[in-house]
């Protein structure tokens, strides 16, 4: 993933980009609290709401996979079918641990030069 | 060009884009996370374009831009709805009052939209025409959106459906969601209604319980009913709350009911039950001295006959008897009250009672006072006792004058009324219907609510002492519910006050006339009369004025006696003259069964006491003599001759 090439695509800076994804990264690590916490009580229109607001955020900032994992789960709470819910929840939070790796991990300015952007 | 923006959205992510983005183009940029944050901000800063979430906790952007265009000073914005449910729902935005709608998707694609946007909003008028949702393609409708619409359109016809109030109050006191039962029964419109203080819609002297109970740490942690009553609307309210979580803390859920209706019923029924127990205890306590007087009465009169005029007992017995009458009259006034006066009830056209008592009013309400009468033409007729709707009309005035010492206007009008079930003057016992209405009203000094409420009491009186008994308005009372109507006062200090009266029309005439004079010379006959009563001293009073007069006369203590004698009797018995309320058998029962073996007696009830299954409400069988307690020596001899004179149909 390449937060420069994000970045220009939303015509911001590299820096502006990587201020939104760490605030992405924080909300979403309480959506995903509040989700655990619906999922556990079975309260379907919490969970909802939670993925929701989880799937806009990713949906703006083009976190595809993520996107499309938060569909699946509406759909389990649609079918009735809970059992891969809390699976899906942590697959989503593998891919924010990764995310925010990538953001610790981000190469500095020079050592960006170069680089290709990645697939979300 | 430098635009001044300002961006509502719950979502910190979108806000940090949005903000960061237009910020670089060089632009002011302010944000809020909900509708109640973007009113705040919108009181100070006046924005060229607003770009505003659709779905957002407390006031959505629906309201938020009805809000707006509500408020003459931000008319001219240009509102932009951003919106993740543009796939899922068809928007007509214009509906809001927004200018356009673009659909949330990848900030890459939705910049350039919103680029266009800031631009569009300056170059020309807005044309807030329905139009078509930018930034569509390839976008496509998701579960998520679908499910979580169709949970909030459930919630919405819920809410929307109840008849309860619901208002969601947050921890500022500020009212974030009203439905519609709410609305109506605030009585302002949603937009006004929401962001405004709840305290504040609170009518004055209700505010500071009010603030108790929102203030009370209690009603933040659990659900609670609020026992006593909140003035809103000049309605009366129940107030209940639930306290809720949100993500910023906790709201408050009230739950308001009007009780106004219920309230109201409650006042009528306490009023008449308190009014029925004074009535039974009033009327109670004239019967018995009744009685009494009834003793003293007839006995001063039969001592009168053996003392000549200028002999000093005989003045003795004429205070006596004076005193005597004064106590009858002061009794005949509490059984009125107690509606256990027996009446003798004629068809009555009102306007003419009113009519013929013009004279007599105008000389009672003095010079300083101007009588005006409204009498509608067509007035229906009433069946009641003329002398005791007389009564109500000449209490009714002169209450009226005495609240008018300085003068003024007395006004007494008549119409035609319906009462349905909806009628607020419909009160407990009173059947719907159709109604003669009749009010008096004055423009005298009025009463304060404390004395209105007790002005049907009982002895209850303003006036100094001697100069009423308290009894005129009491009566009055008795009189019309007698009569199976109802009566109101409306009354506001310095204002005056109008009395209301409402009594059942009827269709049909009553049969003639009853006896207007009484003959002053005392009657007799020769004709056999049995005399039934359980006070001894009455009976042998009865016994003793009629055998004067040349009568005979049997005499029985009780019902079941005076069959007896019934049996044994040999002779013809022309007469029966009983009390109505004696232990056994009552009066009406003893006449009844007596009836079958002498179906030519004649029967008079003596009593000023009718109690209720023995008279129905005290109305008489047109037929039936009644004597009414005390008796005199003129009553007691002219009504037995005027009863064996009458020919049966």
């Amino acid at each position: 993933m390449n937060f420069k090439v994000q970045a220009e695509k939303m015509g911001l800076d590299e820096d502006e980009y990587v201020e939104i994804v760490d605030l992405f990264i924080k909300t979403t690590a309480a959506n995903l609290r509040q989700l655990r916490a619906a999922v556990k009580t079975g309260d379907r229109s919490k969970i909802l709401q939670e993925t929701h607001s989880l799937k806009g955020a990713a949906l703006n900032l083009g976190f595809w996979e993520i996107c499309e994992i938060v569909e699946r789960i509406a759909k389990g709470v649609r079918e009735n079918s809970c059992q891969k819910l809390s699976a899906d929840i942590e697959v989503i939070q593998g891919r924010i641990d990764w995310i925010a790796g990538l953001l610790v991990r981000r190469p500095t300015k020079d050592e960006s030069q170069g680089t290709r952007g990645g697939d979300l | 060009m430098k635009k001044k923006i300002l961006v509502v959205d719950n979502h910190p992510v979108f806000l940090k884009m949005m903000t960061t983005m237009l910020d670089k183009e060089g632009h002011i940029v302010l944000s809020a996370e909900d509708g109640l944050s973007a009113l705040a901000v919108l009181r100070n800063f006046t924005p060229d374009i607003i770009f505003v979430d659709l779905i957002m906790p407390g006031i959505g952007g629906d309201k938020l831009c009805r809000m707006i265009r509500k408020n003459p000073k931000l008319n001219d914005i240009y509102i932009v709805i951003v919106s993740a449910v543009a796939a899922e729902e068809r928007l007509n935005y214009s509906d809001y009052g927004a200018d356009a709608c673009i659909a949330k998707g990848p900030f890459d694609i939705m910049s350039k939209h919103i680029v266009a946007a800031v631009e569009q909003s300056g170059q020309k008028t807005p044309t807030r025409e329905p139009g078509a949702i930018i930034g569509l393609e390839g976008i496509y409708p998701h579960q998520i959106t679908q499910e979580l619409l169709s949970i909030k359109s459930h919630f919405d016809a819920i809410l929307g459906s109840m008849t309860e109030g619901i208002v969601e109050m947050n921890p500022e006191g500020k009212v974030i969601f009203a439905n519609p039962a709410a609305v109506a029964l605030i009585g302002l419109p949603e937009e006004n209604l929401l962001a405004s203080s709840f305290l504040e819609l609170i009518q004055e002297q209700d505010r500071k319980r009010a603030e108790e109970f929102l203030a009370n740490q209690d009603t933040w942690s659990r659900a609670k009913a609020e026992e006593s009553l909140f003035k809103m609307n000049e309605k009366d309210l129940s107030l209940s709350s639930i306290p809720i979580a949100n993500q910023g803390g906790r709201n408050l859920i009230l739950l308001l009911n009007d009780v106004s209706e219920r309230k109201r019923l409650e006042a009528q029924l306490l009023q008449a039950q308190k009014m029925e127990a004074i009535g039974t205890l009033a009327g109670g306590i004239a019967h018995d001295f009744n009685n009494l007087l009834t003793i003293i009465h007839t006995h001063c009169q039969l001592a009168l006959l053996d003392h000549k005029e200028g002999e000093v007992l005989r003045g003795k017995f004429e205070a006596i008897l004076n005193a005597a009458e004064r106590a009858a009259s002061l009794t005949r006034q509490l059984l009125v009250f107690s509606r256990r006066q027996v009446m003798e009830m004629k068809v009555i056209d009102v306007n003419h009672l009113v009519q013929d008592l013009e004279k007599m009013l105008r000389r009672v309400l003095g010079e300083d006072i101007e009588l005006i009468t409204v009498l509608d033409k067509d007035l229906g007729k009433i069946k009641a006792d003329p002398g005791q709707i007389e009564q109500v009309v000449l209490n009714l005035a002169i209450n009226a004058r005495d609240a008018m010492p300085r003068g003024g206007k007395l006004i007494i009008e008549t119409a035609n009324a319906v009462l349905d079930e909806n009628s607020p003057h419909l009160q407990a016992g009173v059947a719907p219907g159709r109604y003669v209405f009749f009010s008096v009203s004055d423009t005298g000094v009025g009463m304060k609510p404390e004395i209105r409420e007790k002005i049907f009491v009982p002895f209850f009186t303003t006036k100094e002492k001697g100069k009423g008994t308290g009894l005129g308005l009491s009566i009055v009372y008795g009189i019309v519910k007698q009569c199976g109507g109802n009566i109101t006062v409306y009354s506001e200090p310095s204002q005056g006050t109008i009395f209301k009266i409402f009594l059942p029309q009827v269709d049909f005439a009553l049969g003639e006339e009853g006896e207007k004079t009484q003959k002053k010379e005392l009657a007799g006959g020769s004709e056999t009369i049995l005399v039934v009563e359980d006070e001894t001293e009455v009976r042998k009073l009865a016994v003793e004025i009629l055998r004067r007069q040349r009568y005979k006369v049997l005499e029985a203590a009780t019902g079941e006696e005076a069959l007896l004698i019934c049996e044994k009797h040999n002779g013809r018995i022309h007469l029966l003259l009983t009390d109505v309320v004696m232990p056994g058998l009552n009066g009406p029962e003893l006449a009844r069964r007596m009836k079958y073996s002498c179906p030519e007696m004649k029967v008079i009830f003596m009593s000023g006491y009718s109690d209720k299954g023995i008279f129905q409400r005290g109305i008489l069988d047109p037929e039936t003599g009644l004597l009414q307690k005390p008796f005199s020596l003129e009553s007691l001899t002219g009504k037995v001759r005027m009863v064996l004179d009458h020919q049966s149909n």
